[in-house]
């Protein structure tokens, strides 16, 4: 899948990752990640297509949003 | 059901706005627990309760959704609030217009000797100036919290926080801001209120369901927890730390009531605060004059910046036989002592109470004559 996954702390996290990107007009979706085992437990992240990896990391970074990982999406966390 | 003239909006508001209803109802129906699972049902929840939060900022003119923590109510955001701050050997300033909800989680941690905490009250009653005078006066070198109404729930006073704020913030004392009373029907914005934690009701003027208040913190220090469990985030880890909100949030939240709240501030806002307190203003005022032109009437605690709320006696009478004799006309007050304490003690209605009228801008300057009439008849 042409798109990267965005893991955030917390589903407030990753609602104010989404409100942040439809902000700027930018496609995603927040999803539970799949293999909790590899993050330590429950998470969710943000997918972005890939084109808007650079810009979604500055808008973040922007709005404060931490990211605890960005991973393609489909490879560690689903 | 009778028709009743409800002046009891201190305590709660009632007819909630069909809105308020209908997004209870819908939460109910069609949304499961937010932050939980990642299907559909579960991530619309979760983004209806962020929703909520951005409303919650959107009235307090504050920018992190993040930093709004849901509770059960006011009593319990205080609870977290004060107790998640307090350290062994400090000491705690309160107002004497505090209620309980301030009061009792202050006294009980004065009351464990182990911690080597005391406090200290600070006189409410007086002007601004003598107010501030006052609550410098109480400041120790181990002064660590102060706890604030925002309003009187007894008789309405609206506090000078700002300007508490400032001092607070000169000595590095955390202001903690109880709005369960302005909260809804005061103009407030929270950066220029300047206290570190606003704790609300939802039930009351920001017209949602009992059963959902919260705080905002508007700090960087983290409070420690007053309960903890599952919270949806990092759950392999036995601590529930992390970033807020949900590491103040153990356990699955009250959705419906959220939603609900979310709909009673768009309803308030929709008719804007400024608009609600000038409405407020104007019929309290009536009120008043009514009430100062009727034989054997005494009130207490009048205050220029005030909430809605008029604290009277009739004669020698007790507040509980007026509130009575209110009700059998269907006039719904309330009467005793507010869970305030100490705020009757300062207005020397502490031996036998008061009568409380506490009005909403839905009340009508009809509804305040016929009050006023019922009064003079007693």
């Amino acid at each position: 899948m042409n798109c990267v996954f965005f893991i955030v702390s917390s589903v407030t996290y990753a609602m104010k990752a989404k409100n942040a990107l439809e902000r700027h007009g930018i496609p995603c979706r927040v999803e539970k990640i799949k293999n909790v085992a590899s993050l330590g437990g429950c998470g969710f992240g943000i997918k972005v297509p890939k084109d808007y990896l650079s810009v979604a990391k500055n808008i973040f970074f922007s709005e404060g949003i931490n990211i605890a990982e960005i991973t393609d999406c489909g490879a560690k966390y689903g | 059901m009778n028709k009743y003239i409800y002046f009891d909006n201190a305590a709660t508001t009632v007819n909630k706005p069909d809105c308020v209803i209908n997004s209870a109802v819908f939460a109910m129906q069609k949304l499961a627990n937010p932050g939980r699972s990642g299907h559909d049902l579960s991530l619309y929840a979760a983004s209806e309760i962020y929703e909520c939060r951005k409303e919650i900022c959107r009235l307090f003119g504050y920018d992190k959704p993040e930093n709004v923590i849901f509770t059960y109510n006011a009593t319990y955001a205080l609870n977290m609030a004060i107790k998640g701050f307090a350290k062994n050997n400090s000491h705690i300033i309160i107002s004497s217009f505090e209620h309980n909800s301030v009061i009792r989680p202050v006294h009980a941690l004065a009351s464990d000797e182990s911690k080597n905490i005391s406090y200290s009250v600070f006189n409410a009653s007086l002007d601004d100036n003598g107010i501030l005078y006052d609550f410098s006066s109480k400041i120790r070198a181990n002064t660590e919290i102060a706890v604030v109404t925002l309003a009187s729930n007894v008789c309405g006073k609206i506090m000078p926080v700002a300007k508490i704020a400032e001092i607070c913030k000169k000595k590095g004392i955390i202001l903690i801001c109880d709005a369960a009373q302005g909260a809804g029907c005061v103009p407030i914005n929270l950066k220029s209120l300047g206290a570190d934690v606003l704790c609300f009701a939802g039930h009351k003027s920001l017209y949602g369901p009992q059963g959902v208040g919260g705080a905002v913190f508007c700090t960087e220090k983290k409070p420690k927890t007053l309960i903890e469990g599952g919270n949806g985030a990092n759950s392999a880890n036995p601590n529930m730390d992390g970033p807020l909100p949900e590491s103040l949030e153990a356990g699955t939240l009250n959705t419906p009531g959220i939603c609900a709240l979310k709909a009673g501030i768009k309803y308030i806002s929709k008719i804007g605060i400024e608009e609600i307190y000038e409405r407020n203003l104007e019929l309290i005022d009536r009120l008043t004059e009514n009430l100062s032109s009727v034989k054997g009437v005494k009130i207490y605690g009048l205050s220029a910046k005030r909430t809605p709320t008029l604290l009277f006696n009739v004669r020698d009478l007790s507040s509980e036989a007026v509130a009575g004799i209110l009700n059998e006309n269907n006039v719904c007050v309330r009467s005793g002592f507010h869970c305030a304490p100490k705020a009757h003690m300062q207005l020397k209605t502490g031996e036998n109470g008061a009568v409380r009228a506490s009005l909403s801008f839905t009340n009508t300057k009809k509804e305040i004559d016929a009050f006023s009439y019922y009064i003079s008849r007693i």
